[in-house]
């Protein structure tokens, strides 16, 4: 169990002002109303919160936020067991 | 020259160092004490303090609400100023035409302090660590966007930028295009949040900023033997303008009226004013012209007073030439500092206010002008005054001169 979700849902919250109740994991981008310059935003803090840099094809419109945890584990696994 | 139709004002909103809201700013500007604090994002600069809007960034957000995310804060305060301004003049954005309401926000520099940042960004990370949001949040205009989104404002918007006078050709503009029949409602003002680390610097530089490092309150000095320049300032200040018919139509007695605008350039330098003040002098008189006016009808000035040496000489020497009678003087930057392209659209607010209360804010750090300036100037408390007719300055760098005239409707 990674912390990646709780930071997920504090920028929706803290940043994008996204309320609490709307966020839940099975929810995609797109519900939460965030649009492409969103998108952007969102990857570029994430990348900096969680070091490690979010591919554009994870993180759309369609994408769940359970979707983008799991991707970003991925990466953050990788990049701990990377040389 | 014919005068010409005046303009209502039916609503106001300033959102100022004052305060936050109309009411706020007139008490804070009544009061007549000088608002400027050390500020923390000047520290360790020569000049190292300005006037802020008391409100953080996420009391801001709060208050704008879900799309503050992409918002600098000038269109921040754009948002909250204009919403005051169009419940105040009783409009409902759910129920009017958008396509004939416009928005003209006047801002000299917009959002340089994120500008800056996503420089340093740029230098010490590289391009991928440069925010999408780094165009959006520093255009000038999105001010005047993101009220026009907020409002559902659909006709023409623009975001006249003349310096320290953005404001006030933002009201003269509104009121041209009521009269070209263009809109039916105008949002207009001014709106500026442009205090950073290099805009403080840089005026500095020029020798443009008061340096009063151990006395910030009463640095900003209007008028005074002793003034040693402006003070560094953000706010917004929007009024609603519409036809007089119109308003009338919907049952809104306007609060005043814009009764003649005024615009020229020097044509001299681009950042010291024409010495002689002629082309100053010739918005002055247009504007009167335009509002039916001789000039000993004028019963107030609302000066641009910035309380830099030159300005206050040049506009002093104006007043004093062109309305000898001497009208009462005021000058809000003592007060709130100075705006600069929000300026125009905060101090044309504070002469509505003046025209309806019948009251003349003191000059704030002022015991008496200059001993060379023959001027009127409200000093200490407000003046209880019986203003039927008013004019408000407004000067910019690149010689932008911009006279507005008010009258009590």
């Amino acid at each position: 169990m990674t912390d990646t979700y709780d930071v997920i849902h504090s920028v929706l919250t803290t940043t994008f002002k996204i309320p609490e109740d709307l966020i839940s994991p099975d929810r995609t981008l797109e519900q939460l109303e965030m649009d492409s310059l969103a998108l952007a935003e969102f990857a570029l803090i994430l990348q900096e919160r969680l070091e490690v840099r979010v591919e554009e094809e994870h993180a759309t419109r369609a994408t769940t936020l359970a979707q983008v945890t799991e991707h970003l584990d991925t990466l953050r696994a990788r990049s701990v067991t990377a040389p | 020259m014919t005068p010409r139709a005046p303009v209502a004002i039916t609503g106001l909103g300033l959102i100022t160092p004052g305060g936050e809201g109309t009411a706020a700013t007139w008490e804070a500007v009544c009061a007549g004490t000088g608002t400027a604090a050390p500020d923390p994002a000047l520290t360790g600069l020569p000049v190292d303090f300005s006037c802020r809007v008391p409100l953080t960034d996420d009391e801001l957000d709060r208050r704008v609400g879900r799309r503050s995310w992409r918002m600098g804060r000038p269109a921040k305060l754009a948002v909250l100023a204009a919403r005051e301004a169009v419940r105040d003049a009783g409009h409902r954005p759910a129920d009017w035409d958008g396509a004939r309401v416009a928005t003209l926000l006047g801002c000299g520099i917009g959002c340089v302090d994120k500008w800056e940042e996503q420089a340093r960004r740029l230098d010490g990370r590289g391009p991928e660590f440069v925010s999408p949001l780094a165009i959006p949040l520093a255009l000038p205009n999105l001010g005047a966007g993101e009220v026009a989104i907020d409002l559902g404002a659909r006709g023409v918007s623009l975001a006249p930028a003349t310096a320290c006078a953005s404001g006030a050709t933002a009201l003269a503009l509104a009121r041209d295009l009521l009269a070209a029949d263009v809109c039916d409602v105008a949002v207009a003002g001014g709106v500026e949040a442009g205090i950073s680390r290099l805009s403080t610097t840089g005026f500095w530089r020029m020798g443009a900023l008061s340096g009063r490092t151990a006395e910030p309150a009463g640095a900003s000095r209007p008028f005074a033997a002793d003034r040693d320049g402006f003070v560094m300032a953000e706010g917004a200040g929007v009024l609603v303008l519409e036809r007089v018919a119109d308003a009338a139509a919907r049952g809104r007695p306007p609060r005043a009226l814009l009764a003649g605008c005024g615009a020229t350039t020097d044509a001299h330098h681009p950042t010291a004013p024409s010495p002689d003040g002629r082309e100053a002098e010739a918005a002055l008189r247009t504007a009167l012209a335009e509002a039916g006016l001789d000039p000993h009808d004028v019963d107030h000035v609302n000066a641009h007073g910035t309380s830099t040496a030159l300005n206050d000489a040049v506009e002093a020497e104006l007043v004093s030439r062109v309305l000898p009678h001497r009208p009462s003087v005021t000058a809000a930057k003592g007060v709130l500092g100075h705006a600069l392209g929000a300026a125009g659209g905060i101090e044309a607010a504070l002469t509505v206010l003046t025209l309806e209360h019948r009251r003349v804010p003191p000059i704030a750090n002022l015991t008496a002008p200059a001993p060379e300036f023959d001027l009127d100037c409200v000093v200490k408390a407000p003046r209880r005054q019986d203003v039927r007719a008013a004019v408000s300055h407004s000067l910019g760098f690149g010689g932008h001169n911009v006279v507005l005239a008010l009258t009590r409707p």
